[in-house]
């Protein structure tokens, strides 16, 4: 299980600031791949497809890496207000 | 005044020789809305001794809940931000010198408003702008400090050329228009701009007195009270910015292209990196607000005086004005970045 973290706009996407997330036990998993499953249930998030930003333990990630259990994995989208 | 500073100064973070330091600072605070107001208002009071500040806007009523160098009189005389600013921020402190200049930053200007810069402080309201001054930043080697906020949101970090990464490492192109939300569609609590601006300002003031500056990126949702803060490592390898010194932006290679249509009244803005446009969702979005038209070549609704017309390839022609500098924030207001 890992834990998953929303923020801005995604949050608002999701309707929840995190959720857990099953690993299959039988092959490592990435960022990638869960967030793609994200946005199979959540298709809104699909208009941040590429943008993203990935975190893991609080820290930059590759989207790519190998995650395990008990890991955070965190998504920021870009945000833009200044405000004017 | 000579106690003006004395609290800052028993800082030790700052300290008389970091006062000096700041005293004979300039920073250029790009943008002057919510995070440009409540930042330079900070800077000026801190004593940081040249302070310039860019805006292309005018007050307007709908700013005075956040924006808190303005007042309602500024708003009926449509006064420029820049003016308005650089008036109140004279009178905080007679002791700086303090410039306000209405400009749309651009590639062919920000040399001219930055090169004296020691750091440009982050108070615009568009991505693209934030990809130029990024490139400017890593070009000449100069900080900068960004800021955003949105709705209850809110995000900065601070770019130092060589040791942090820049804007293009972690976002390296921006959002597609009309893809992310803006101000005038997700609405902006104040308290988050000051929760956002305190960060930027704090970073700044380090950077100004010689300290290095925090690598930790902070985000944060003041409703709920959420504050997270996540570590960024070094410049990414590879960064079309910071390794591999490409600067699209600085050259106008990328950017907004503007044309006055002319005998129309109307301004064409297009930025040419936006190939596609999703009307429906920006219809969907700007359909809470406005009387939206909607057909597959256009889309089509009006704010007070100005008809905009947007199109699937992400122009838009804005009539009603042959302002470029005000067709363009339409365009970053209504359309996206």
């Amino acid at each position: 299980m890992v834990k998953i973290l929303f923020f801005a706009t995604l949050k608002d996407i999701v309707g929840a600031g995190s959720l857990n997330f099953q690993l299959l036990p039988s092959r490592g998993t990435t960022p990638q791949q869960v967030w793609t499953s994200l946005i199979n249930t959540y298709p809104d998030l699909g208009r941040y497809r590429e943008l993203v930003q990935v975190a893991v333990n609080r820290k930059f990630a590759d989207r790519n890496m190998l995650i395990s259990d008990g890991d955070e994995i965190a998504f920021f989208p870009p945000v833009s207000g200044g405000s004017k | 005044m000579e106690d003006r500073y004395s609290r800052q100064t028993l800082f030790p973070g700052i300290g008389r020789s970091g006062q000096q330091r700041l005293n004979s600072s300039q920073v250029v605070v790009v943008g002057c809305g919510a995070l440009g107001s409540v930042g330079a208002e900070m800077l000026a009071r801190a004593g940081v001794g040249h302070l310039t500040v860019v805006d292309r806007d005018f007050v307007e009523a709908s700013n005075l809940q956040r924006q808190s160098l303005f007042t309602e009189q500024d708003a009926v005389n449509n006064l420029p931000k820049a003016v308005a600013a650089e008036r109140v921020l004279r009178s905080i402190n007679s002791s700086i010198d303090v410039k306000g200049v209405v400009a749309d930053i651009t590639f062919e200007n920000i040399v001219e408003l930055c090169h004296e810069a020691d750091l440009i402080f982050d108070g615009s309201d568009n991505f693209e702008v934030r990809f130029l001054i990024n490139d400017y930043s890593v070009r000449e080697g100069v900080p900068w400090v960004y800021g955003a906020a949105l709705g209850a949101y809110g995000i900065s970090f601070a770019v130092v050329p060589g040791h942090t990464p820049c804007l293009r490492c972690l976002f390296s192109e921006p959002p597609a228009v009309g893809s992310v939300e803006t101000c005038e569609t997700a609405g902006i609590l104040a308290p988050v701009i000051h929760a956002v601006c305190s960060k930027q300002v704090a970073q700044t003031l380090r950077l100004l007195v010689g300290e290095q500056a925090s690598n930790r990126i902070l985000q944060l949702d003041i409703w709920d009270d959420e504050w997270r803060t996540v570590e960024l490592q070094g410049p990414l390898e590879g960064c079309e910015c910071c390794s591999q010194r490409s600067f699209p932006y600085l050259e106008g290679r990328i950017g907004s292209r503007m044309t006055r249509l002319c005998g129309r009244n109307a301004v064409q803005v297009h930025s040419p990196e936006v190939r596609r446009i999703e009307l429906r969702d920006l219809a969907d979005k700007l359909g809470q607000t406005f009387e939206v038209q909607l057909n597959e070549y256009l889309l089509r609704f009006k704010v007070k005086e100005h008809d905009i017309s947007i199109f699937p390839d992400g122009r838009a022609i804005i009539k009603g004005t042959d302002d470029l500098s005000l067709a363009r924030t339409l365009y970053s207001r209504y359309v996206g970045n």
